[in-house]
């Protein structure tokens, strides 16, 4: 056996199989199989710059050697917080992590990570290989609770509302059985008939949120249905004195759009946006913006930018992380969930652009069919 | 028998006007009803009630949370005590974070939905005897 590494980095010698091997194998040699194998494998040097790529890597993320890692990856110009293979240069050990990525496609997957050290004759990391498995398969059941824990989370504010009206009306039934007043009694079986009627529709959302949510697309007139929207926001803007603007494009007409997923998607932005410019203390005048327009000629875009107080550049990973994010049982991690639910779901995607203190948009660009 | 106290109530759910009225009427306190904020609001300045029932999360003209603060903020009705109701809780992590509000909300007392009755009774006695 030969030192690790020294023969291995820079191409792996042909025929080195087992002699019992060899018919089976035949010509195809080790580069053969690490091309065909159902996983990505790379190479890459100390500055994450790819050396080696499979074929599998080149199918799904596009030519590769040549390129950095998070670049072919994510598509960032920044390294990944968690990089194994960083991690492997330093301590030249195995590491692993799990990782969200965007296909060459434009599909996203989550990959779990491996990188193991590959030495030269002095025990230097040379360079580090990487195996990547897709394992978005295995992740979609956590993403399907998380998002089922979380709305409960939300319904249980309906539920309490719900309870404090059964617990009322029962009181004023007894109240009127006590005192023989057949009136009384009957105005309180009212509001436990109204609320006995809300809770069943509030069991049915649970059960409806709890399964795979189907688009229901219809003929909808965007500008419309934002400016609904932001009727339903102008008070709670006009509580924290900011200006609540929309403008749609008039030659946007009719979309084929969700429009009931597109008003969720919308309310957790413009939530967003609005707490934003709440917690700015900085500037004195606060604007929300909520922008409609062609992106290009197959596709549109529904922009919502705010002068608020902006993401530092943990937050905006992390907000990009939640959107996988198991964890999510805070209030944020819910309404990224559904954005992400609602913009996948049209077959469409977001971008993000935010500035400490200055403000953060939302871009959402979703196909016009 | 004289009333123990007048109260008004603001929430933009009917039933609960109704149902919570009932009750603080037949512990003895006189109570007026709105179903919006703002309505509220102007009922708080003509009545200047002993103590308001405020729900928090109202979705009409002025929520909660603006009713608290103007009357925190108008000088002739800022000492009236404020008890607040939501079915918001600890799960959403949106409960009153009396730092971050303390501006715009600051009730004397908070009682999560449903209600306990008995400790909102006594709440309101130690609120009425101050």
């Amino acid at each position: 056996m030969t030192a690790p590494g020294k023969e291995a980095y820079g191409g792996i010698p042909e025929g080195r199989t087992h002699s019992g091997d060899r018919d089976f194998l035949g010509d195809m040699g080790y580069r053969s199989i690490i091309d065909l194998l159902p996983c990505y494998v790379s190479v890459q040097d100390v500055n994450l710059r790819i050396l080696f790529a499979n074929m599998s890597f080149e199918k799904d993320f596009g030519s590769g050697v040549g390129r950095i890692c998070h670049e072919v990856y994510k598509g960032t110009v920044e390294r990944c917080p968690s990089c194994p293979v960083q991690r492997t240069f330093e301590d030249k050990r195995v590491h692993v992590s799990e990782e969200m990525v965007r296909l060459s496609n434009g599909e996203r997957a989550d990959l779990a990570v491996y990188s193991a050290p590959i030495l030269d004759i002095f025990g230097d990391v040379k360079a580090v290989i990487e195996l990547s498995g897709n394992i978005t398969k295995l992740k979609e059941p956590q993403r399907e609770l998380a998002f089922l824990g979380q709305s409960v989370a939300v319904l249980s504010h309906d539920i309490k509302n719900i309870l404090e009206g059964l617990q009322g009306g029962a009181y004023v039934v007894d109240e009127g059985i006590k005192d023989g007043d057949m009136e009384l009694a009957g105005k309180g079986w009212e509001v436990v008939k109204r609320n006995i009627g809300d809770i069943t529709s509030v069991t049915r959302n649970i059960l409806y949120s709890s399964k795979k949510r189907f688009l229901k697309r219809q003929n909808i007139h965007l500008g419309t249905l934002i400016g609904d929207v932001a009727v339903l926001f102008s008070e709670r803007a006009k509580a924290i004195a900011a200006v609540l603007e929309t403008k749609t494009n008039p030659s946007l007409l009719i979309t084929r759009l969700d429009p009931s997923g597109i008003r969720r998607m919308l309310n957790n932005l413009l939530c967003n946006a609005l707490e934003a410019c709440q917690v700015d203390k900085k500037k004195h005048f606060h604007k929300v913006m909520v922008r409609t327009d062609f992106y290009d000629k197959t596709h549109v875009m529904i922009e919502v930018e705010d002068n608020g107080i902006g993401m530092t550049d943990a937050t905006r990973k992390k907000i990009f992380e939640e959107f996988y994010s198991t964890k999510g049982d805070s209030g944020t991690g819910l309404g990224m969930l559904v954005v992400n639910r609602v913009v996948e779901a049209h077959g469409g995607r977001i971008e993000l652009l935010t500035a400490r203190g200055k403000g953060t948009t939302f871009r959402v660009i979703l196909p016009l069919r | 028998m004289e009333k123990k106290g007048k109260i008004v109530l603001i929430d933009d759910n009917k039933d609960l006007l109704f149902t919570m009225s009932t009750f603080l009427n037949r512990n003895g306190f006189e109570t007026l009803t709105a179903e919006d904020g703002k309505a509220g609001l102007e009922l708080v300045e003509k009545e200047q009630p002993d103590l308001v029932l405020l729900d928090i999360m109202m979705e009409t003209l002025f929520s909660g949370f603006e009713v608290c603060k103007r009357l925190r903020t108008n000088p002739a009705l800022k000492a009236i005590p404020i008890i607040g109701i939501s079915g918001m809780g600890d799960e959403l992590g949106l409960k009153f974070d009396e730092e971050r509000d303390e501006e715009y909300f600051n009730p004397d007392v908070f009682f999560e939905k449903p209600v306990d009755r008995e400790k909102l009774l006594e709440k309101i006695d130690e609120l009425l005897k101050k």
